[in-house]
């Protein structure tokens, strides 16, 4: 069996944070650690070093601002490649800072958890998938009509990807994504165009985490 | 500078060296303050160079800056003759001093910690700004520099006087004292992180908590106003390339490159002080020829410094298995990072 993943299956996978996405992914990779995972390199060469170096950012911001309350996060040169999400990240990270006295100790704490999380997705990549469809090799027409439905480059060259390894050879997405994955999405994105049904006749199954 | 021959040439070495005696110029603040042409201010320049009067310590093709030899300032900042005399001063006195005080020879370190205590005290127009070990006077102590006395010669020797006994001449106590005296956070943070560093390669892992420790606390210590942001991001990656090491368990066999990384970066973080600090002593004439002679020197070590943080990344071994840490504050940590994962 082959699987698919999407970027949030290799972050909650090496996060082990007794979360629910956590506990799951761990539990689906264990169960599954015969099959093949699929990842493409889209989400390993550009996705996912842009998700880690928003992760140092939102470090060096907390950092900052420990060392001076006035700081207002994200007001940094760097700072401003954050999302909104990721400076209430920074916020949360920050509010637990003023609950512990050393903060020296505390600062060591979240730069080794940002960087234990880097190297265990790193491992995860190299030790546990297999790279498929190069970022130049990614169907520009199959990618636009995905993109124009959800509105997210992103996720449309993730799941061009998918879907062309998928009429490689057979494989299942894995994903928690219920509101941009679906088959009907991806149904839609290709039968709008008649060329695209032709070249892709065969469209992957999606599953879910829960 | 009209005329003939090889007195004219003379002529022209001769105000050409008086004129640089100032501070580094460009062949275009040559031509421009003796009157001659570009052409001719480049030849003589050239010529002086050749014969050793002159060094080119700015070549690139906007411009072309020299600095006289015997030109003792720091990194050839441009400071004014009096600037550097009085320095110079301050050091011979300082010099006779330690001799009828003592009969110890009196060390380059200690030299220089006197000179920043009287120069702090006199508050005379000597530059004190932070460098390599500490606080100094950014000048070489030469012979060769002539110089006048002072005007305010007297109140510089009662101070040098005032100032040598509370200095014991021992290297280290030297640089100590001036860190706690002058409040200087980071540098003793620095010291903190050498010496675990240092002591890591004896001790092995046991002592990997110091050296975290001490990393996070010269972290805490770095500054992160906006115009140091490019020092707090080499420190920071400097860090998390040492973290990742010790993740690995790639650290300890690995430390003489940390230490050589660590020196380079502190260098870097070091000339960055000097140069943000020695400005405010740099006449407004002198402002172009300081901004290119303070990026010719910057440029390069930060390249340098960056090359040497990524080759620390490409030490990190990824077959090593990497066990978490599961205490309830690194997982809540973690958590917090995962979020909103699956919107990604």
């Amino acid at each position: 069996m082959n699987w698919f993943l999407d970027m949030c299956i290799l972050i909650f996978y090496s996060s082990e944070d007794k979360s629910l996405f956590s506990v799951k992914t761990i539990e689906f990779i264990s169960k599954h650690q015969n099959d093949k995972f699929l990842v493409c390199y889209y989400i390993s060469e550009e996705n996912l070093p842009k998700w880690i170096k928003r992760q140092q950012i939102i470090i060096k911001e907390v950092i900052k601002k420990i060392i001076d309350s006035s700081y207002k996060i994200g007001d940094s040169e760097e700072g401003s490649f954050l999302y909104p999400k990721d400076k209430q990240k920074a916020e949360k990270l920050f509010i637990q800072s003023s609950l512990i006295d050393n903060k020296g100790l505390f600062i060591n704490k979240i730069q080794m958890s940002q960087k234990e999380q880097e190297l265990r997705i790193m491992q995860f990549i190299e030790q546990k998938t297999k790279k498929v469809i190069p970022i130049s090799e990614i169907d520009p027409d199959l990618k636009s009509n995905i993109a124009m439905l959800l509105k997210n480059h992103s996720d449309a060259k993730t799941l061009a990807s998918g879907i062309q390894q998928h009429n490689k050879e057979h494989l299942t997405m894995l994903t928690n994504d219920k509101k941009d994955w679906t088959k009907q999405n991806i149904e839609l994105a290709i039968n709008e165009n008649s060329k695209l049904a032709e070249k892709y006749p065969e469209i992957p199954e999606i599953k879910y985490l829960f | 500078m009209k005329g003939d021959g090889k007195t004219e040439g003379n002529e022209l070495s001769e105000a050409t060296s008086n004129f640089l005696l100032d501070g580094p110029a460009s062949i275009n603040d040559v031509c421009k303050k003796l009157d001659i042409s570009w052409a001719t201010a480049k030849a003589a320049l050239e010529e002086m160079t050749v014969k050793g009067i002159v060094k080119e310590i700015v070549s690139n093709p906007k411009i072309r800056i020299f600095k006289l030899s015997i030109d003792p300032a720091f990194y050839g900042v441009p400071l004014t003759r009096e600037q550097k005399g009085q320095a110079l001063f301050l050091f011979q006195n300082i010099r006779q001093e330690w001799h009828k005080q003592s009969d110890k020879p009196l060390l380059s370190t200690t030299l220089q910690k006197i000179a920043v205590d009287v120069a702090i005290e006199c508050k005379c127009d000597i530059p004190v700004v932070t460098f390599h070990y500490g606080m100094v006077v950014p000048v070489v102590d030469t012979s060769f520099f002539e110089y006048k006395t002072p005007v305010n010669s007297s109140q510089i020797l009662q101070s040098i006087k005032n100032v040598i006994p509370s200095h014991n001449n021992r290297c280290k106590d030297e640089i100590d004292s001036q860190y706690t005296k002058y409040k200087m956070f980071l540098f003793q943070s620095k010291e903190g992180l050498k010496e675990a560093l240092n002591n890591q390669k004896k001790e092995k892992d046991p002592s990997l908590e110091k050296v975290q420790s001490a990393l996070s606390d010269f972290l805490i210590k770095c500054p992160t106003d906006n115009k140091s942001y490019e020092l707090f991001d080499l420190c920071y990656n400097f860090s998390s390339k040492i973290n990742g090491l010790i993740l690995t368990k790639g650290f300890s066999s690995n430390i003489e490159e940390v230490k050589e990384a660590f020196d380079i970066l502190w260098d870097l973080i070091t000339t960055n002080f000097f140069f943000k600090e020695i400005e405010k002593y740099v006449g407004p004439d002198k402002k172009e020829v300081f901004e290119y002679i303070k990026s010719s020197q910057i440029l390069a070590k930060k390249a340098n410094v960056e090359e040497r943080i990524n080759y620390l990344g490409s030490l990190i071994n990824l077959s090593e298995e990497i066990k978490l840490p599961m205490d309830e504050e690194s997982i809540a940590i973690r958590r917090i990072l995962a979020e909103g994962a699956e919107e990604e």
